[in-house]
């Protein structure tokens, strides 16, 4: 029993010896790895290691992609979490990969720092070659792009040797992704810049304290526009202010030209009015449609929301 | 059935009649006179016209025809014989009116307008008032041009007007646009005939088919006020080229009787329109998805070549509207959002200034105008929102109080009570975060052994944290993780 109480506390005594000068060490930035992924996309496959990653560190992941059926990740900078990840991981007999077993390294550059490594050895089904896919790596994840090799999708990329070691620089923060014909690519498309994205739109709104209305008559029925404003005004004034948080106004009631009818009662609102639109819709009878207004109409002056009245009001 | 046609257009074309003018101005007059001289009225040549007047304001036409007959022409006959071909011009011309409650006209030169549309490969097509694409263009390429045939069922339809159908645009997509004079006129007049379209020209061919719906998972799109975000994936044949705004919704009200009951109820749904769509086979309904119930894909009967992506939703839960992103992996997304936090939708509550203040405009309220207050406030919004779904919990620090110093410049240069509770509001939705956001990172930098933490910064954010906390527990925890770096 003394022996192993001996051997516990002597292990603690190396543990805290080697983690003194660790503890020591100027700020390192780094990646945590907890986990490997494949993942299949239409026509893609892709190899994704996730964890705690430093995307500034990117550029110096290395490829060592002499042996297609066994190629090497080196992720400088690069920790395993041994607590949830194994040092092999197993794949499904299905997948292109069969497994994947880390090898880790720390290494004293000679003035008392240490630097780590893990190298991921894969073994694959069928001859590959990897590329780091920029576009979906984040700081939660970094991923490879698995392409068979002589496959239709497959990039013309060569090994670069330095003295005589093969590796395979990947992108640098600033250099562009191959072209890599018959890919598909997962991320979205640059956003028009004129819809802003809800969110933001929601944040630079001001909602104002008068919600500015005009009633339009699109029924053939005269003084429909009128019958809805006193609606509205009288019946359904509290209930709307309350709800919306905003004074009513209707600012305007008239018609619109003769032969321009409407089946359904329609209410347009400027963007950051859906709510206000849709409060009125439940309240109004009958049928409504509720649409954005058009840039043409966001024009008009002093108005919040328009609506026209249709056919369907009774 | 042809008789009640004819029944229709005479009746539309009674009331348009009835609504148009009788009287022009001396100008107008003048031009028309020029213009319907030579020109023939049922089976008579007009041998001259003249201008005549009832009051100095009011003009009309007399017209002398070839059997030696002079006729006074009001400018309501004048439009009604126009509109039912009666009156033609010289040189295979056509009067066109492009209102009924005014006396405008123009001239429709039929030869220049065949050979415009026999050359042009493509169609721009603007979409009229109160259609969802209302304002936005579209551009097609051109099948084949044909005149509408008497033995057509279209002869029989007019517009609104009641000008009626003489033309048909066939487009490579299988749609078609009907036109009448008045519509070539003024499609010619708007530069909607493309003869040589430019390599950048987007000019749709086949509609896109749709192939399958996907739900895609729920995931946090804001964590400072917990929207969650989800979406629909449509996916197509082939990719979609289109920009998100030609993507518009709709909320349509339903009221449908109850399957169990029979009792009558009111039912939501959202459309968001695919234009140049076409669903082809069939798509699996998703019965549920957060808050959207039956979620399918349907065909717009009303419109060519649209599908809708249609669910039922609940109009009170119901807060930001979709939002629309081309993939370019043959998809379109639709995402949903989910507000927990009502309080954001909410006009904050603050006193009004005591001095009535005058109202900005709405087209102004949308974007912010462009002042030291907006300046700042807006940065601050780019620098939250450029973090959200961030993993790194120090960046996502440092920028919420970068965001927090611009949004108290923001508030120093507030102009009204409105923006001092906005820029406010948003400072304390972070002061809210921020405290549990800096413990959690300090703990975890704790914890980390491959990197030793910078305590300095740690310590500076803890303090930041003291400052903004009145929770007790916090300031409790705050105080161990202080002394944990002071050591």
């Amino acid at each position: 029993m003394k022996h192993w109480l001996i051997y516990i506390h002597g292990g603690f005594f190396a543990l805290i010896l080697w983690a003194a000068p660790l503890y020591a060490q100027p700020l390192i930035d780094g990646h945590i790895l907890e986990q490997i992924d494949i993942a299949s996309g239409d026509d893609d496959k892709f190899l994704i290691i996730r964890g705690i990653l430093s995307p500034k560190l990117l550029s110096s992941v290395q490829l060592l992609q002499e042996d297609p059926l066994h190629p090497t990740i080196v992720i400088p900078n690069g920790m395993t979490n041994n607590l949830i990840l194994p040092e092999v991981t197993s794949f499904k007999p299905g997948d292109i990969i069969e497994k994947v077993g880390i090898e880790e390294e720390i290494q004293e550059d000679g003035r008392g720092n240490l630097r780590f490594r893990s190298n991921l050895h894969l073994t694959s089904r069928l001859p590959i070659v990897l590329s780091l896919d920029k576009s979906r790596t984040t700081a939660g994840q970094m991923v490879f792009l698995i392409l068979e090799k002589g496959g239709a999708g497959q990039i013309a990329a060569e090994d670069t040797s330095i003295n005589g070691m093969p590796s395979l620089p990947l992108l640098s923060d600033n250099a562009e992704m191959p072209k890599q014909p018959g890919m598909s690519k997962m991320e979205m498309k640059e956003p028009d810049k004129m819809l802003l994205h809800p969110i933001s739109a929601m944040m630079v709104f001001r909602r104002p304290s008068v919600l500015n209305l005009s009633i339009l008559n699109a029924s053939p029925r005269k003084e429909a526009a009128q019958r809805l404003a006193i609606l509205l005004d009288r019946h359904q004034r509290k209930f709307l202010e309350d709800r919306l948080d905003m004074r009513l106004h209707i600012s305007n009631i008239s018609s619109i030209r003769e032969q321009m009818t409407l089946s359904k009662t329609k209410i347009y609102f400027r963007p950051n009015y859906l709510t206000t639109a849709l409060a009125l819709a439940t309240v109004i009878p009958g049928e409504q449609v509720v649409e954005e207004m058009s840039l043409e109409r966001r024009g008009r002056l002093g108005l919040d929301v328009e609506i026209y009245v249709g056919a369907n009001f009774e | 059935m042809k008789k009640i046609g004819i029944f229709l257009i005479l009746l539309v074309l009674a009331s348009a009649a009835a609504a148009f003018p009788k009287y022009t101005t001396r100008e107008n007059a003048l031009r028309l006179a020029k213009v319907i001289d030579k020109g023939l009225f049922k089976s008579h040549r007009i041998a001259s016209a003249f201008v005549k007047n009832r009051t100095p304001e009011e003009y009309y036409l007399q017209v002398i025809l070839d059997d030696g007959s002079s006729h006074s022409w009001q400018m309501d006959r004048i439009y009604m014989w126009a509109l039912t071909d009666q009156l033609l011009l010289p040189n295979n011309r056509v009067l066109v009116f492009p209102s009924d409650e005014s006396t405008e006209f123009h001239v429709l030169d039929k030869i220049a307008f065949y050979r415009r549309v026999l050359k042009a490969k493509a169609f721009v097509k603007t979409y009229d008032d109160h259609d969802l694409l209302s304002g936005k263009t579209l551009k097609f390429a051109i099948r084949r041009f044909r005149l509408i045939q008497p033995n057509d069922e279209d002869l029989f339809t007019t517009d609104d007007m009641g000008n009626r159908y003489r033309y048909v645009i066939e487009f490579k997509n299988g749609s078609r646009e009907v036109l009448s004079y008045l519509s070539a006129y003024q499609l010619m007049h708007n530069g909607a005939f493309i003869e040589d379209p430019e390599p950048t020209d987007l000019i749709l061919e086949r509609a896109f088919q749709v192939r399958k719906m996907i739900a895609t998972p729920k995931k946090q799109e804001d964590e400072i006020r917990n929207i969650w975000s989800f979406g629909v994936e449509l996916e197509f044949d082939k990719p979609i080229p289109l920009t998100q705004d030609v993507f518009p919704f709709q909320v349509v009200e339903e009221t449908m009787r109850h399957p169990d009951t029979g009792e009558r109820e009111t039912r939501f749904f959202i459309h968001v329109m695919f234009p140049n769509s076409e669903k082809v086979q069939e798509i699996q309904e998703i019965r549920t998805l957060e808050y959207l119930q039956h979620v399918n894909v349907v065909t717009d009967i009303a419109h060519q070549n649209r599908v809708y992506l249609r669910a039922q939703i609940n109009p009170d839960v119901f807060e930001l509207p979709p939002y629309v992103q081309i993939t370019n992996r043959r998809s379109v997304k639709v995402n949903f959002f989910i507000v927990t936090d009502q309080s954001m939708i909410k006009r904050p509550e603050f006193v009004e200034a005591q001095m009535a203040e005058v109202e900005m405009h709405p087209a102004l309220r949308e974007m912010p105008r462009d002042t030291e207050y907006d300046k700042y406030y807006m940065e601050a919004v780019d620098q939250i929102r450029s973090v959200q779904g961030h993993h790194s919990l120090s960046l996502k620090i440092e920028t919420y109080l970068k965001s927090i110093e611009l949004l108290n410049q923001a508030a120093g240069h507030a102009i009204n009570d409105r923006q001092i509770a906005q820029a406010l509001q948003q400072r304390d939705v972070l002061h809210d975060v921020l405290p549990k956001m800096i413990m959690e990172n300090t703990q975890q930098q704790l914890m980390r052994t491959d990197i030793t933490p910078d305590r300095a910064v740690l310590l500076e954010q803890i303090e930041e944290a003291e400052d903004i906390t009145t929770n007790r527990e916090y300031l409790k925890q705050l105080r161990v993780l202080k002394n944990a770096l002071m050591q």
